[in-house]
């Protein structure tokens, strides 16, 4: 069942929820899925398969930064840093995110 | 995206590659403690450990696919699949080495095949000439009245006089920037306890300047003035011989040479890799002349052309006086310089396309049979690719995993080839040819060389495998699972059917042309020479005109025959200017009787030559010690001669107009003068007494000992002069065989091809036939099981070969006829199409062919048929 739903998360929008889950702090890839899914009250849920292939994505692009740590659980786990590219990266998809939602409202409502 | 950004990138990519291993340890890590976090997290929920567990892995599906999209997204992909076929592709070659060690062997033989002609392709044909601007450089040549052209290539009779090059050269000023000269000899060095003979260069002063060389060492021959002076006691030495002799000792300049006598000061070092203007004529010294003939060449000035300079030479060359009407010159060419002199040109790259063709198609053979090979193993590795496709790899992805394999495999091979070739090389190297001068080559295989070596190699691994690779990445999943091997038959089989055709075919062309290479060489080995070349030792003395004039030549030439006679390892010597087959060298057109003109060969020999090489007299006598320079001019004559200029009549008492009329006192039995292959030539024989020679061979027949009787030679030719070397010294059977050393090393290679492509063209056969029946056993088992007699399937799969062997018959014929009328000009006396060979070959090939088919023909009529009915 999560994975149709992740289907259904528009392509380019996982990147721009975990930049947003990053922005509050560093994170481990677990643990944003987590947040992800209680932020948006368990309508979206992120499919490991797709949450991994964005983080290394993401990281290639000097987005996110990862490192080993250990988290509050005890337990060793890579955690992800946004970097001060990735902040204005954010900035930028979230206001295009915002013209997006707009334009589609525009069309719904009109 | 900025440049920061794009190197920040491309340094994580390259950080992330070099760390591979721990970046998959990461990335496993990174899953593992994922599930960790989300069964932690059910078990918060309420579930049970197990179900928590369970659940988790159900939800998490397929790791793999997602490490794959991970790995994907890390931009590495193409580079890391690289690492990991090569991998994959080393750990599955070493699981088969049989398969693997026969496909790097069967690529290493094509690539030296094709590595050694380029190489020798490469130093005879390519190579520059190493001069400054050699694209300025011109050779200058002329033609005379009665034909001839001053050329490079014969060194000792058409060249230019010393006096008419300085007139000519005087008249090239406005187009020439300057004109040089030099003639190529061998010349007698002294050293410590031994005179030998080194090749050597006589230059006008300024050979090195028109050249444009600058020396290693030293300084090179300055351009001062020469006419009618006697040159300057100076010599230059070759790189080589600098190395070899002084160790590269800068000291070597100053120091004195002992070269033909005279004491001459070491002025410098030619630069590395020079060793004369002509391929192959490699001098050791050079020495200045003023006198004598020599080859000129010149350098045009920056704005004129050949054709201006030809203008500007040609009208003085016409007004120079000639020795006779034959060598007034009539006109002048000017070639471009090159390594390989215009006139040898075409002969050259000619006979080099026969061999880069055979080598050709070795390399297809080679490139041919490794196809069947991979197909072989291809249909071996079905279910493998199978499971492979099944488990989600793409078709492009299991095409390019073969073909790593094909191309790895290759490459090893190729490297191997290459090896080979530079070992082969050294060897043929080190041989001496029959020639006047020492000929050195460079077949060291350079960059170039190595560059194609490589490209064939990989070309052929890229060819083996891209067929049968296709073929593996189209396969159906589904009957690919359900029997290993069996199905889609049709069109691998007609591929490899094929395949095995074009291989089959190109061993003919290459047994074939061996055949015809080895008859050749049997009939020269067993043509009638006309004399007895066992135990005969050879050495040469050239003497120098400076410390001989004609008298004292002829009293140390006889001296030396009185001397020899006296030594006990010696039973006969003889003296003669040739040795049979390089008799040729002169000629002159006689007046028949039937008013058509003979082209008499001569030679000059001693009284004793007839008796030494026991040459029967078949009328009349030798010459004696009666027909002295004074005395009545003689010849003794072949019978052809005389058959011909005197049909009928008693030979003896003729006279034979040749330098004068000389009067015919004896006739010899026919030999052969030029080549085995010959027809009757018309040849006469002068008295070393009345036509004094400077060079003259010593043939001298051994008593027992024949390495003993050739150091008595040397002794004897020691204690009269110590600046004498005695030269090409040898078995005279050695140095005639040598005449065919060209045609041998053709047969030997191509024979020793040409049976390993049989050899791998019936592996094919057995492969393709044993591939057969592996497929149809189920269909034999059922025929069997219905009555069928063993006969009847054994013929059955015998009819394959038999159609494959017919085909390929066909084929390989029809081109093996095509190559050998290419190759004519060099198989002696043989038809290109000789029926002997053609049939020899057809019957050794089927015989092979149908051996190879039979065996598995025979397995295929033992199968039990409740086995292979069972067995699917």
């Amino acid at each position: 069942m999560s994975r149709q739903e992740t289907r259904d998360l528009l392509q380019g929008t996982l990147d721009l929820l975990i930049l947003r889950t990053l922005d509050l702090g560093s994170r481990h890839g677990w643990s944003i899925a987590k947040r992800i899914q209680e932020m948006s009250q368990d309508v979206l849920r992120v499919n490991q398969g797709s949450l991994y292939p964005a983080l290394y994505r993401l990281e290639d692009q000097g987005w996110i930064s990862a490192e080993w740590g250990v988290s509050s659980e005890g337990r060793r786990a890579k955690f992800y840093t946004l970097t001060a590219a990735g902040r204005k990266q954010l900035a930028a998809e979230r206001q295009q995110w915002r013209d997006f939602s707009t334009a589609v409202d525009l069309v719904l409502e009109g | 995206m900025s440049l920061l950004e794009v190197a920040g990138r491309a340094m994580r990519r390259v950080k992330f590659l070099f760390g591979k291993r721990s970046a998959e340890r990461d990335m496993n890590e990174e899953m593992r403690i994922h599930l960790e976090f989300e069964i932690d997290d059910r078990m918060r929920q309420g579930m049970t450990p197990a179900e928590a567990r369970r659940t988790a892995f159900v939800d998490f599906g397929g790791v793999e696919r997602f490490k794959e999209e991970a790995r994907d997204a890390r931009g590495v992909r193409s580079l890391e699949d690289l690492a990991y076929d090569l991998r994959y592709a080393a750990r599955v070659l070493r699981r088969s080495p049989i398969f693997s060690l026969t496909s790097i062997v069967t690529t290493s033989v094509g690539v030296a095949a094709v590595t050694m002609v380029f190489s020798v392709l490469n130093a005879v044909v390519l190579k520059s000439l190493p001069a400054f601007e050699a694209d300025r450089l011109v050779s200058i040549a002329e033609v005379w009245a009665n034909g001839m052209r001053s050329t490079q290539t014969d060194m000792n009779q058409f060249m230019y006089p010393y006096t008419h090059f300085l007139e000519l050269r005087q008249a090239s000023a406005p187009a020439l920037l300057g004109m040089a000269g030099y003639r190529f000899g061998n010349v007698a060095l002294r050293e410590a306890n031994n005179t030998h003979p080194v090749s050597a260069m006589a230059v006008s002063r300024n050979f090195f300047a028109v050249l444009g060389l600058r020396p290693a060492v030293g300084q090179l021959f300055s351009d001062t003035a020469e006419v009618g002076s006697t040159p300057a006691p100076e010599v230059v030495i070759s790189y080589d011989l600098w190395q070899r002799d002084y160790r590269s000792n800068a000291a070597a300049v100053g120091t004195t040479l002992y070269i033909d006598g005279r004491a001459l000061n070491v002025t410098g070092v030619a630069p590395r890799g020079f060793r004369g203007p002509i391929i192959g004529l490699a001098a050791d010294v050079w020495v200045p002349t003023a006198t004598g003939t020599i080859t000129m060449f010149g350098r045009l000035r920056p704005n004129a052309t050949r054709e201006q300079a030809r203008l500007a030479l040609s009208a003085v060359a016409r007004a120079l006086p000639a020795e006779d009407a034959g060598r007034k010159v009539v006109k002048m060419t000017f070639d471009p310089m090159a390594l390989v002199p215009a006139a040898s040109r075409s002969a050259v790259v000619g006979s080099m396309g026969v061999f880069m063709l055979m080598a050709s198609l070795v390399m297809l053979i080679v490139a041919t049979n490794i196809g069947g090979m991979f197909f072989a193993r291809a249909a071996y590795r079905r279910r493998e690719m199978a499971v492979r496709l099944s488990l989600g790899a793409t078709r492009g992805r299991v095409m390019r995993q073969l073909l790593t394999e094909s191309v790895a495999l290759s490459i090893v091979g190729g490297i191997a080839g290459v090896i080979v070739a530079q070992l082969m090389l050294r060897a043929v190297q080190s041989v001496e040819l029959p020639v006047p001068f020492k000929i050195v080559l460079d077949f060291n295989v350079d960059v170039r060389v190595f560059a194609l070596s490589f490209l064939v190699a990989l070309t052929s691994g890229v060819v083996a495998g891209v067929v049968p690779a296709w073929q593996s990445a189209r396969l159906d999943v589904q009957s690919g699972l359900r029997n290993g091997a069996g199905a889609a038959r049709d069109k691998a089989g007609l591929a490899r059917n094929s395949f095995v055709v074009l291989q089959l075919a190109f061993s003919i062309v290459l047994l074939v042309t061996a055949g015809l290479f080895t008859r050749a060489l049997y009939r020269a080995a067993h043509v009638e020479t006309g004399l007895d070349v066992s135990g005969v030792m050879i050495g040469e003395i050239g003497l120098q005109r400076r410390v001989y004039d004609t008298e004292r030549g002829r009293q140390f030439f006889a001296r030396l025959s009185s001397q020899l006679a006296t030594r006990t390892e010696i039973e006969s010597s003889a003296l003669a200017q040739f040795t049979p087959l390089a008799f040729g060298r002169n000629s002159e057109d006689v007046k028949r009787p039937d008013g058509g003109r003979e082209s008499v060969t001569y030679g000059v020999a001693d009284a004793n030559y007839a008796a030494t090489m026991r040459i029967p007299l078949m009328a009349g006598r030798m010459f004696s010690d009666i027909d002295v320079q004074n005395s009545t001019p003689v010849t003794v004559v072949n019978e052809t001669l005389a058959r011909r200029l005197w049909p009928g009549k008693n030979p003896i008492g003729q006279f034979l107009p040749l330098n004068g009329d000389r009067e015919v006192i004896g006739v010899v039995r026919d030999g052969k003068y030029r080549e085995l292959d010959e027809a009757p030539r018309s040849y006469a024989f002068l008295p070393v007494s009345q036509r004094y020679s400077p060079r003259l061979t010593v043939h001298v027949r051994a008593r027992g000992d024949r390495a003993a009787a050739l150091r008595a030679l040397r002794e004897e030719v020691a204690k009269l002069d110590p600046d004498i070397a005695v030269e090409k010294t040898g078995a005279l059977s050695v140095e005639i065989a040598s005449h065919y050393l060209p045609q041998r090393i053709a047969a030997w290679s191509l024979g020793v091809l040409g049976l390993f492509g049989l050899a791998l063209a019936a592996f094919g056969i057995y492969g393709v036939i044993a591939y057969q029946v592996a497929q149809r056993s189920h269909e034999f088992g059922i025929r069997l099981a219905l009555g069928a007699r063993k006969a009847d399937i054994t013929n059955s799969v015998l009819r394959v070969s038999v159609r494959i062997m017919l085909l390929s018959v066909l084929i390989g014929t029809s081109l093996a006829i095509a190559v050998a009328r290419l190759a004519q000009s060099y198989i002696y006396g043989v038809g290109a199409t000789d029926a002997t060979t053609f049939a020899a070959v057809i019957i050794l090939f089927a015989g092979v062919v149908l051996l190879a088919g039979y065996i598995p023909a025979r397995r295929a009529a033992r199968v039990d048929p409740m086995v292979s009915l069972r067995m699917e």
